[in-house]
């Protein structure tokens, strides 16, 4: 069983529907990315999913309470990282902590040792004792997702974690999303409109856009959607100029150009044989440098599927 | 109700911790309670400087009554001419003339006339016009009873007078400066309810109230013991007001459960018609501003309606539109020294506000 089950929710504001007839399943250890452009309903459907906002259908089941029926078992087992800073500003980071862990049910010894440890992995125990009021965007931002870790939830929920800071910020983002997968198998969900934090971070994608379910799977099979072809990059040299003509020549090649020194090839994934190309290179007197296969990044998918892109 | 409690500690805990806050809550009602009763100590009338008076009684009884009123300053003996130059250059706003058969008068039971000179009409001294009458009258009528033998002597006079005082006591025991103090605390606390509704509009728009829902706490759980924390704050804080008050002033106490009473059921009131405000208005500056303007009002009107007598001028409806405040009801439970039935109003009203005022926290967060 699924450790989230979203089924068939739909939301509506007057006339507009926000989410229509959404449904995806979330397995524990997933890090799932929930991606599309601004206004596409991603915050709507994290607000669902958390219990902030009802949903006018469907419901949300979480490790098999049902959030309608059993919300405060829901949440337990949920840490959210709000789009929008969620933090007092005129208190300091450990106050601040210390508040959202006594609304997570925490106190005493075990409390002062899971702020440590929140301020430990986002980088700032040496801030500690500064107001929130003096902090960069970057480190609001951190203490933000310092606050939604405190209880060890079992599902942490990202919305926009990244909006509008320093790349050093950013990477720490990265690299504690990864480490809080990996060491605790934390169940981690992450909703961005930049396609390449997802795409470097996720393992499962959800693209959504005007409330509908654009495409929805693992990265490989989404990637798939759009395209039979491969991508391959050849960086060669020596070989006599008749030598692309050749390769266009062999069966599942679709497409053949040379750039630079760079032989560029469009194959089909079903015929196409890497040896058939690497014997006419060899006849034709070339030697190789290197090979690289090339996937359509989820931003290509994104434009290939709606027709337009991501952040326009 | 035990997770309410830990959840009123850590929202007490961050209150406390806004040290400027607290000090503002302490330091400004302190101030102006200290600042108003040096203002009164000074004399029984504020306008005091502001009269003068021209005595032209060849008897006793003018001098004598001015000394009891505290009224030192000022004061010509058939100068006519010296008093009036004091209302031309404005240094006084009356003058007030004492005539030549003022005991006389007094003495054969009539009223004397008083002439007064002023450059405009006004109630700037009405309460002083009214006390000077109510000096007169008492003159008047300890002579009639000398003169037609209901009392012997002036002995007797001062004994009958001293009985009569006695009743006056009896329903004025309360200490006036201990009744001042805690006038201001209910306006101070009344007030509070502007910064208390910009906290709480101000947690929605910081999305902490938000975020405290997608915690495992109920609505009212959250929103509870955001409300018991401020409760116990100003409870603490005002207690502290009173009697740091005390200690400076030197007043009484007259009744401390009147005084926690009347400060629990203002505060209260004031939580309710917080959340009242915050459901209708969800700008914080207007909430702030409508709660502003009803303390003032309802302080303004209460000791109208309390103080009736003192304003013969105003309409009925503005006398008595008072008692529909809370601020009428607690400020009477202070002067009578009563909690019933002036409580239970309080508490209805309370209940009123609550009903009216109270939401699920969930709507008021996603409320755009």
């Amino acid at each position: 069983m699924s450790l989230i089950e979203v089924k068939n929710i739909t939301k509506r504001f007057g006339h507009k529907v926000v989410l229509d007839n959404i449904t995806l399943t979330i397995d524990e250890g997933d890090v799932f990315g929930l991606i599309g452009p601004n206004g596409a309903g991603k915050s709507t459907l994290i607000k669902i999913m958390t219990g902030l906002w009802d949903s006018d259908g469907g419901e949300v089941i979480i490790d098999g309470y049902d959030l309608k029926k059993e919300p405060l078992k829901v949440k337990e087992q949920i840490g959210l990282v709000p789009q929008e800073i969620a933090l007092f500003e005129g208190i300091t980071a450990y106050d601040n902590l210390e508040f959202f862990g006594y609304l997570y049910g925490l106190k005493g010894r075990q409390l002062k040792e899971r702020i440590d440890e929140a301020l430990e992995v986002t980088g700032l125990k040496d801030r500690r004792k500064e107001k929130v009021n003096k902090f960069s965007g970057g480190m609001k931002r951190r203490l933000n997702i310092a606050c939604a870790i405190l209880h060890h939830p079992r599902i942490l929920i990202m919305d926009e974690p990244t909006v509008g800071i320093d790349p050093q910020s950013r990477n720490h983002i990265f690299e504690f999303t990864k480490r809080i997968n990996k060491e605790n198998n934390t169940t981690v969900i992450y909703t961005s409109h930049y396609m390449e934090e997802v795409e470097m971070l996720c393992n499962k994608v959800f693209i959504i856009d005007l409330g509908q379910e654009v495409a929805y799977g693992d990265k490989k099979s989404i990637k798939s959607m759009i395209s039979n072809n491969d991508r391959i990059l050849i960086e060669a040299f020596d070989y006599r100029r008749e030598m692309i003509q050749a390769i266009k020549q062999l069966p599942g090649v679709n497409e053949c150009i040379e750039e630079k020194g760079l032989i560029k090839l469009l194959a089909d994934k079903n015929s196409f044989r890497l040896e058939a190309v690497l014997k006419v290179i060899e006849s034709h007197g070339g030697r190789i440098k290197s090979i690289n296969f090339e996937e359509p990044s989820l931003e290509e998918v994104f434009l290939a599927l709606t027709g337009r892109n991501l952040r326009d | 109700m035990v997770k309410i409690l830990r959840l009123s500690f850590i929202n007490f805990k961050m209150s406390i911790k806004d040290f400027r806050t607290i000090m503002f809550m302490f330091i400004t009602p302190l101030t102006v309670i200290l600042g108003i009763n040096l203002m009164v100590s000074k004399g029984d009338y504020t306008v005091d400087s502001n009269i003068a008076f021209n005595v032209k009684d060849k008897g006793t009884y003018g001098e004598e009554i001015l000394k009891e009123m505290n009224i030192s300053e000022n004061i010509f003996y058939d100068e006519e001419d010296k008093a009036l130059e004091l209302l031309e250059r404005n240094e006084v706003v009356a003058v007030y003339q004492i005539p030549e058969d003022f005991t006389e008068k007094i003495k054969n039971g009539e009223k004397p006339g008083i002439q007064s000179f002023k450059r405009e009409e006004g109630n700037t001294t009405l309460a002083f016009e009214l006390n000077l009458e109510d000096e007169i009258n008492e003159r008047i009528r300890d002579e009639i009873l000398l003169k037609n033998g209901i009392i012997g002597d002036r002995s007797e006079l001062l004994n009958y007078r001293t009985r009569t005082k006695v009743i006056n006591l009896n329903e004025n025991k309360v200490d006036s400066k201990f009744a001042l103090a805690m006038m201001m605390i209910i306006y101070f606390i009344l007030l509070s309810s502007s910064s208390m509704g910009e906290k709480m509009v101000g947690m929605k728009k910081q999305n902490i109230l938000s975020r405290a829902m997608s915690t495992a706490n109920a609505g009212y759980e959250i929103l509870g013991s955001l409300c018991l924390s401020i409760f116990v704050l100003q409870v603490a804080v005002n207690l502290a007001i009173l009697f740091t008050a005390k200690i400076i002033i030197g007043f009484t106490i007259t009744s401390f459960y009147i005084a926690l009473a009347n400060i629990m059921l203002t505060s209260l009131f004031s939580i309710t018609f917080t959340m009242f405000m915050t459901r209708v208005f969800e700008e914080q500056g207007v909430v702030s501003f409508a709660a502003i303007i009803f303390s003032i009002a309802s302080i303004f009107l209460s000791l109208i309606s309390l103080k009736s007598e003192v304003f013969p001028k105003v309409p009925f409806v503005i006398k008595n539109i008072g008692k529909i405040t809370p601020t009428y009801w607690l400020l009477d439970s202070v002067k009578t020294l009563n909690l019933f039935p002036n409580a239970v109003i309080v508490l209805l009203m309370i209940a009123a506000l609550f009903s009216a005022g109270s939401y699920k926290l969930k709507s008021f967060v996603n409320r755009v």
